[in-house]
């Protein structure tokens, strides 16, 4: 293959991903990975996620030691960086059959882009095999089947935003709302159409900040559109965008992570035991 | 900030700040995603299956690029036509201003062509004295404006009925009007002399057919058409990259560059350009030359990972579905290449240092990667752009500083949790200086982390 | 190095050594959901009408040549004042014959190649087309065989004659006719899809923005 001219990494562009197989014998034992942004600032999302699992018949475990996947050194273009930072990821991960993350942003960065920052590296089988191993947060509840034992209430017009990593990185269409989709008494206001980007993208709502803001009043205003009280999100950053922008229009909106959503709403439904003919 | 940035900012929050920017931005773009849906699931059986023949078609022209020119340029040549190879932008504007300055000609009818905008021809032409005729409805009204294109398939996207009602009153005196019907009908009118009495007229190339020895023009209006059909001579500027190996290919590309410029099954007029007129023809131009446009596209050919990008057809569907293009329109970009594909190529093209701004201004959302009729991975370049940008020093020293310490923090749980201990103490003072509506706004580190909270639940 | 030599040099250097065979031309049946459902003439016709009213274009199917005549009659009649020109074609010169007394002057070719002939003039062209194409409503048109390149898109009213053996279901039909050897070499073809249009201000639909305004094709189907 001929030497890229002046410039060594490998090019993303041929990288495809590697999506999360559900083991044959589902255990209960799941590791979860808290992004470093749940890890900081919303570790609440963290712990509703972990309640939720627990309800749901799983045992999540924590390591400590873990701390970040990397991706905004990724996305800022510093693949040394990310690379430093992934390498810890994959020591703290080495042993763990399944990982559930509460961010579609987390899960893509280590399954479509740690094969491509590990590639001729020591570590370039682990980097290859780990997306096969790590799930998105609905999306593990989905193929575990675990999405059938939820049930709880809530009330109020809700919505979903998708958010554009879960929806196009993973392939994730439909996960998250239908997980959501299982809480009873609330109105769905869903807008028509594919989902559109809030305009967090890391460090650009910072360097952009006019544009990404302008991004986010407009992917709010299709909720506010319908009348949405409450919107649920897949994804921190997405969140944390948007209840900055909600906060700057006087938005009375609540805006919440989906595990936070099901946390509350099984709480309050008092959440049915699953028997144990129905855990698969 | 660069200072590339800083005006790159500036233009986005003036576009952003205007209601008529924005009002025009969200009627163009509803609009063609409506047509566009529509059309794809009407004509096309598989999207997915159309998008990966088509890509498989571009890669095999362009694999066999070299091969493709020679094969194009003896058949044209054959019959007639004349072909000139240019470098780079100025080497094609002279050889443009030599033929018209050999036939002794001050007027050019020219149809619309992004090639001759990346090469400022009509500035080149303009400085030799010679008048250029816009004649697609949608450039001469950028042209009449002094504007530059505010999208490659739409160029006067951002201007509504009223605004174009004043500026053809001010422009082409005529009587004031907001009927789109009269208003084209007034370009119409003021366009036909042109057609009729000049001696040059001018196209770009959607594509080039090697085993054909053609360029194919496609278009609505027919101002290509009669560009070249009366006078004498047509000078067509096309890029090497434009290449398709067969005739037979068409079947496949122009349904496909219609649904996704458009949401047109196809485009009004598809026009099949072999040379000047032959003996026995009853009309036609006495000369035709084509002009093979480099200026960089060769070093971008020689990236191998990123040749992929020289596919695209040049459909504008991928600034469409932007999230960031719906917000800040063509203009922002300053270059004549916008949206996701002008973030990918310009910066290839004209130099990551001035432009890698523009690969960076954006959220990564991916829409255009799907969008994208020729299955280029836009949204994977603007990344591997950054990291080139970062490779080559030109993004700014405290970012990479400010990258490296987050990195030393983060590979430590340990060091993460005293560096939290010290930001707990800063916090309060970096809020306090910070102006009171963004201090609401910024969220506050979490009393305790998840990790610490999860210690406590663990004893 | 002459630039051509410098841009091939430059490519060749980067080309791969073994670039692989093309891909196989996929058949529009494979691509395309909106295919007509038989190919045989009534069918094609229907398509045909079909997609060239949605394209605010007219067809009139007629059965025979003097029927013809009668349509370009009553077409002439209601369009604009003003000469129409025509071009030599058999198809043409027949139709013609059962029009003695046409309600517009009628300039034949050799008015159309004098270069004193003001095409600006005429309102009205009468052309052939080399095929017409069902599922995207197409005219394929060469400068060789239809009346060279102005006649077919200057004047305001472009006035089509065929036949209905000329149909084919689609587009790969159309470009594998014109990739065919032929006696009479052709240096301009397009592909003609409704009279011309843009959307060029707030994207809403104009007729006639440079190219004709109207478009009608009388087709004689004399297969029943």
């Amino acid at each position: 293959m001929p030497a890229e001219a002046g410039f060594g990494h490998k090019v993303v562009a041929q990288c495809f991903p590697v999506t999360y197989t559900l083991p044959v014998n589902v255990s209960t034992q799941v590791s979860v990975f808290i992004p470093c942004l749940i890890d900081q600032v919303y570790p609440e999302m963290g712990m509703a996620m972990v309640a939720v699992l627990r309800r749901l018949g799983f045992e999540p475990s924590y390591d400590r030691r873990q701390t970040c996947c990397g991706q905004p050194a990724f996305n800022a273009g510093h693949r040394d960086e990310a690379r430093e930072v992934g390498r810890c990821f994959l020591d703290v991960f080495e042993g763990a059959e399944t990982i559930v993350c509460p961010s579609g942003s987390c899960t893509a960065m280590v399954s479509e882009y740690f094969p491509v920052i590990f590639e001729n590296e020591p570590e370039q089988a682990a980097a290859a095999a780990i997306g096969g191993r790590m799930a998105e947060f609905s999306d593990f509840l989905c193929r575990s089947g675990a999405v059938d034992r939820i049930g709880g209430t809530a009330s109020g017009t809700v919505a979903l935003h998708n958010s554009c990593h879960s929806y196009r990185e993973l392939r994730l269409e439909d996960q998250a709302e239908r997980v959501a989709r299982r809480i009873e008494g609330c109105t769905w206001a869903q807008p028509e159409g594919e989902p559109v980007c809030c305009g967090f993208g890391g460090l650009f709502s910072i360097k952009y900040a006019p544009v990404a803001g302008a991004m986010a009043e407009k992917r709010l205003e299709a909720f506010t559109e319908n009348h949405v009280d409450t919107l649920i999100s897949n994804d921190p950053g997405c969140i944390m965008h948007m209840r900055h922008e909600a906060e700057a229009l006087g938005l009375s909106m609540n805006i919440v992570h989906l595990s936070e959503f099901l946390d509350t709403a099984m709480s309050a439904a008092d959440s049915p035991v699953e028997s144990s003919e129905s855990r698969r | 900030m660069s200072k590339e940035l800083s005006a790159f900012l500036e233009r986005s929050s003036a576009e952003i700040g205007s209601e008529n920017r924005q009002r025009a931005l969200k009627r163009a773009i509803t609009n063609h995603e409506i047509a566009f849906h529509a059309r794809r699931s009407e004509q096309l059986v598989d999207w997915q299956d159309s998008r990966r023949r088509a890509a498989a078609v571009k890669d095999a022209a362009l694999a066999n690029l070299p091969e493709l020119l020679e094969k194009f340029e003896e058949r044209f040549s054959a019959r007639g036509g004349q072909v000139l190879w240019a470098r780079d932008g100025d080497e094609a504007c002279n050889h443009v201003t030599d033929i018209i300055g050999r036939h002794g000609a001050d007027l050019v009818v020219k149809s619309k062509s992004m090639t001759a905008e990346e090469i400022h021809l009509n500035e080149h032409m303009e400085a030799a004295g010679i008048t250029v005729v816009e004649s697609d409805l949608g450039e001469l009204i950028v042209q009449l404006a002094g504007e530059k294109p505010y999208h490659i398939v739409m160029p006067a996207m951002h201007k509504s009925k009223e605004e174009i009602g004043d500026l053809f009153e001010r422009t082409l005196h005529i009587e004031h009007t907001v009927d789109p019907y009269e208003l084209t009908m007034a370009a119409r009118a003021h366009l036909r002399d042109s057609y009729l009495n000049a001696k040059i007229g001018m196209t770009g190339g959607n594509f080039i057919i090697a085993d054909e020895g053609a360029i194919v023009v496609c278009e609505n209006e027919g101002n290509a058409r009669l560009g070249t059909a009366c006078p004498q001579v047509h000078i067509a500027l096309v890029g090497i990259e434009k290449m398709l190996p067969r005739l037979a290919d068409l079947a496949l590309f122009l349904p496909l560059l219609a649904t996704s410029a458009t949401g047109q099954q196809i485009t009004c007029y598809n026009n099949i350009f072999r040379g000047p007129r032959l003996p026995g023809e009853t009309d036609g131009p006495e000369e035709m030359i084509v002009i093979l446009l480099d200026n960089g596209r060769t070093d971008v050919y020689a990236r191998e990972h990123y040749r992929e990008t020289l596919r695209c057809i040049r459909c504008g569907n991928c600034s469409y579905v932007c999230p960031v293009y719906s917000k800040i329109g063509g203009h922002a970009y300053d270059t004549t290449y916008q949206g996701p594909i002008g973030s990918v190529i310009t910066p290839l093209m004209k130099g990551i240092k001035s432009w890698n701004h523009l690969s960076f201004a954006s959220s990564l959302c991916g829409a255009c990667t799907d969008a994208c009729p020729v299955e280029i991975n836009l949204h994977r370049f603007l990344l591997d752009n950054r990291a080139m940008a970062v490779e080559e020093n030109v993004v700014g020293g405290p970012w990479a500083m400010l990258m490296r310490f987050w990195s030393h923090v983060m590979q430590s749980r340990a060091r993460v949790n005293r560096y939290r201990t010290v930001f707990k103490w800063i916090e309060p003072i970096m809020r306090c200086l910070m102006p009171k509506d963004k201090r609401k706004r910024t969220p506050r580190l979490a009393k305790e982390s998840f990790s610490q909270q999860w210690r406590h639940s663990d004893d | 190095m002459t630039s051509r030599d410098h841009i091939l040099d430059k490519l060749r250097k980067a080309a791969p050594r073994e670039p692989g065979p093309l891909p196989d031309v996929a058949a529009d049946a494979e691509l395309y959901a909106d295919m007509p459902v038989a190919t045989d003439v009534p069918a094609l016709l229907a398509m045909f009408e079909e997609r060239m009213t949605e394209l605010k274009g007219e067809t009139h199917v007629v059965p025979n040549a003097e029927a013809a005549a009668k349509t370009l009659e009553s077409l002439l009649n209601g369009a604009e004042p003003g000469v129409c020109q025509v071009q030599d074609a058999e198809l043409i010169d027949a139709v013609l014959a059962h029009l003695p007394e046409p309600p517009r002057t009628i300039q034949g070719q050799e008015k159309l190649a004098d270069p004193n002939t003001v095409m600006g003039a005429v309102d009205t062209s009468v052309s052939v087309v080399d095929a017409l194409v069902a599922r995207t409503a197409s005219l394929i048109v060469r400068s060789s065989s239809c009346g060279g390149r102005r006649l077919s898109v200057l004047p305001p009213f472009h006035i089509v004659l065929a036949r209905a053996s000329q149909l084919v279901p689609s587009l790969e039909d159309a470009f594998e006719f014109l990739s065919a050897e032929t006696d009479a070499p052709w240096s301009y073809g397009v592909v003609i899809s409704g009279p011309a249009r843009t959307g060029d201000i707030e994207r809403i639909l104009v007729l006639g923005a440079h190219g004709p305004k109207r478009l009608a094709v009388i087709i004689i189907d004399d297969t029943a």
